[in-house]
């Protein structure tokens, strides 16, 4: 909706740095934060396209002046070097860095909705069963399984009605 | 002539909305303004939603249309407050000004339903006998109220039988009774309602607390956790805090609105009016209000009698632009609520995302003038609150510990693994009114429609961070005690100058010339003219303001309808 291929392909491998896939755990990735941050950018987000389109060029030059090639070409550790070095960076860099952190963890543990925590990989990582009417007394009490709680969403919620 | 209109409400919230019923019900003719939405109903029917509420907050003002901007000291430049309007968004609900549309900060609140003690109602005298004038840091404002604990009680009996507050009585007309708070002030009946069903960690803190011997009682809340005059019970949907009740349990002042609305046919609500100047006559008394609607079209209305509900930051900017500060003391006395986070791992899962926040146990016993005897100098104690349930994720990875990566592999697996185990305390206390804590017009900032912004002028004290380590190391004792296997801790000196739990800018008293309302919340100098709710009060409790605030506008509707 927002970025072009290129620009989903590098907000895409920081996503998945920050929230990484393991064999049979799923991450940002898997989570499609990055169809939550395309659709925030088209829309409630569009404030932050600019520092989108700076952050990414500035991800990209960094890694160029670094390593000699692309963002996505780089191995997973010269990738977390220079996401830290981003964080250690000037301002702006830092900034860039934060939001992406920031708009990663609410496409990965947000609604689905939103276009993010695809098939709530995100809240099956973590446990929690997401949007629920309510729970009984007895799932309160100390010692109950909060994982045998089938996960709601948003969407659910809708086609209750 | 009898004019138009009776009265008008400026805001919605925990005052105001209440106020504005109460005139209403009695036959006054209202106007009700409101800066936000008048929501209806099914507007939350779907509001499980951490996006929407937290991450995007959807129902607190913005910085953009309602800026508010602070600095630690005079000698500095105030900023649009930082920790809100970054390129991020607006962060935690907690640390801006409460929800704005009809029902204000009830929309939101995590409905913990506390009276103050006696000794609140008198803290200057208290701390002096006990500590010495000598003891209090220098600057301090600090007084007694204009009212007594005895005099308001009527008034809490009220807001907790007449809306429902669920609880257990520890003292029923000086009788203490088991289970209860033995250390509360005495009431003059119970609760209407029992508390809400117990969150998994209760045993292990009241069990702590009681081995430790402090007194653990259910945390009182403005919840219906019975069937109560049309309020459904409670759900635990753990989606509370910072969120709108999608059953009608918590009590909000929109329901109360809502209701009034259709039972009286005269009370007229406006929303998304935005009053910018209280209108007055040549004898200098109130002649009304005037406002912006939303497409900048300005309105006036004329009242003889007009009650400023907007919050107290609200309430202060309002009364500074429309030239109403004789005595120099709208926006000085500024106290703000420390909170004290202390988080920690059990080593079982708590299931923290179940529930109310307030589905377990307090204590009072080192609560205000009951603090121990101690060298740090703290003069005055707070209750130390549990939060055991409506801990939604993204909220929890906002405050991981600081020993924990905030992303990466190291991120990932200690989330996984401890977001079941979570638990938290907190306390509530107070800073000390102060010439150094204050709000005023920012000489830059302006909103949307070119009124000045409110400034804030607020650092921590090294007394507010001795009170809270105080307090830390009450809670690590708890938390030993409870087998918390690991924890961490909130600064003592935090990052946020708002807690929507401000107070004391338009402080009540006796005396015309060293406050700005009476204990009614009549402004001094402006006749016709009221400022309500925590603005008014003259200290602040360690406690949540909300029921306080709202006994005091059943007070203040008295007085308008001539009962007091």
């Amino acid at each position: 909706m927002f970025f072009n291929r290129h620009q989903a392909g590098v907000v895409d491998a920081m996503a998945a740095r920050i929230v990484p896939s393991e064999e049979g755990s799923p991450g940002a990735s898997e989570a499609q934060a990055i169809v939550y941050i395309d659709r925030a950018l088209a829309g409630y987000f569009a404030s932050l396209q600019v520092l989108y389109r700076e952050g990414i060029d500035r991800v990209e030059a960094m890694s160029v002046a670094s390593y000699g090639k692309p963002f996505v070409a780089l191995d997973s550790s010269q990738q977390d070097s220079l996401l830290q070095a981003m964080v250690d960076g000037p301002p702006k860099t830092a900034e860039f860095f934060a939001v992406v952190y920031e708009h990663t963890i609410e496409g990965t543990f947000g609604d689905p909705l939103y276009g993010g925590n695809a098939n709530a990989v995100g809240w099956k990582l973590i446990g929690f069963p997401g949007a629920q009417w309510g729970y009984t007394p007895a799932q309160m009490a100390k010692g109950f399984d909060a994982r045998s709680i089938p996960i709601v969403t948003l969407a659910d919620v809708g086609r209750l009605k | 002539m009898k004019p138009a209109i009776d009265a008008i409400v400026v805001g919605l919230g925990a005052a105001g909305g209440l106020i504005a019923a109460e005139l209403a019900r009695a036959g006054q003719r209202v106007v009700a303004l409101e800066k936000g939405a008048f929501y209806k109903p099914g507007d939350f029917d779907s509001k499980f939603d951490e996006i929407r509420y937290y991450c995007r907050s959807a129902i607190v003002p913005r910085m953009a249309t309602d800026p508010v901007t602070w600095r630690a000291g005079e000698n500095q430049d105030a900023l649009i407050l930082p920790w809100a309007s970054n390129a991020i968004g607006l962060g935690n609900p907690f640390e801006i000004p409460p929800s704005i549309g009809t029902g204000g900060g009830t929309m939101h609140w995590g409905a913990a339903s506390f009276r103050f003690r006696e000794a609140d109602f008198r803290m200057r005298s208290a701390i002096d006998k006990r500590f010495g004038t000598s003891a209090l840091p220098e600057g301090n404002t600090l007084v007694d109220w204009p009212i007594s604990y005895a005099e308001l009680e009527p008034y809490y009996d009220r807001f907790e039988w007449e809306l429902g507050v669920a609880g257990l009585p520890g003292n029923v007309k000086s009788e203490i009774l088991p289970g209860g708070n033995p250390f509360e002030a005495p009431r003059s009946r119970g609760y209407p309602m029992p508390p809400l069903p117990r969150h998994s960690t209760e045993k292990s803190f009241a069990g702590a607390c009681r081995k430790l011997g402090f007194h653990p009682f259910p945390t009182p809340v403005a919840i219906a956790t019975v069937p109560y005059k049309g309020r459904p019970p409670c759900t635990n949907c753990g989606f509370c805090h910072g969120y709108p009740c999608h059953t009608g349990s918590k009590i909000t002042t929109h329901e109360i609105i809502e209701a009034a609305v259709a039972e009286t046919g005269n009370l007229d609500v406006r929303p998304h009016a935005r009053v910018f100047a209280v209108d007055r006559g040549k004898d200098g008394g109130v002649k009304g209000v005037s406002y912006f609607e939303r497409d900048g079209k300005v309105v006036s209305l004329e009242a003889p009698v007009v009650i400023l509900a907007a919050y107290a930051f609200e309430n202060a900017r309002l009364l500074l632009v429309s030239g109403i500060n004789g005595n120099g003391h709208v926006g000085k006395h500024l106290m703000l609520h420390n909170y004290g986070w202390f988080n920690g791992l059990m080593p079982e899962p708590t299931n923290p995302f179940m529930g109310s926040l307030q589905a377990s146990s307090v204590i009072d016993d080192y609560s205000s003038e009951l603090i121990p005897d101690n060298d740090q100098g703290v003069l005055w104690g707070s209750p130390i609150n549990t939060w055991t349930g409506d801990l939604q994720p993204i909220e929890v990875i906002h405050g991981l510990p600081p020993h924990v990566p905030k992303w990466g592999l190291g991120f990932k697996h200690w989330i996984a693994e401890n977001y079941l185990k979570l638990t938290r305390f907190y306390s509530q206390h107070s800073s000390l009114p102060s010439h150094a804590a204050y709000c005023d017009l920012d000489p830059v900032v302006k909103d949307l429609f070119g009124q000045p912004a409110l400034r804030i002028t607020h650092d921590w004290t090294d007394y507010d961070r001795r009170s809270v380590e105080y307090f830390m190391g009450v809670k690590r004792s708890i938390a030993r005690e409870m087998g918390v296997v690991d924890h961490w801790e909130d600064s003592p000196t935090p990052h946020y100058h708002v807690t929507v739990h401000d107070a004391g800018v338009h402080r009540m008293g006796d005396d015309p010339k060293t406050s700005v309302t009476s204990k009614f919340g009549e402004v001094h100098e402006c006749r016709g003219l009221y400022a309500a709710g925590g603005g008014q009060f003259p200290t602040l409790a360690a406690y949540n303001p909300t029921e306080t605030i709202m006994a005091m506008a059943y007070l203040t509707s008295d007085k308008i309808l001539g009962r007091v």
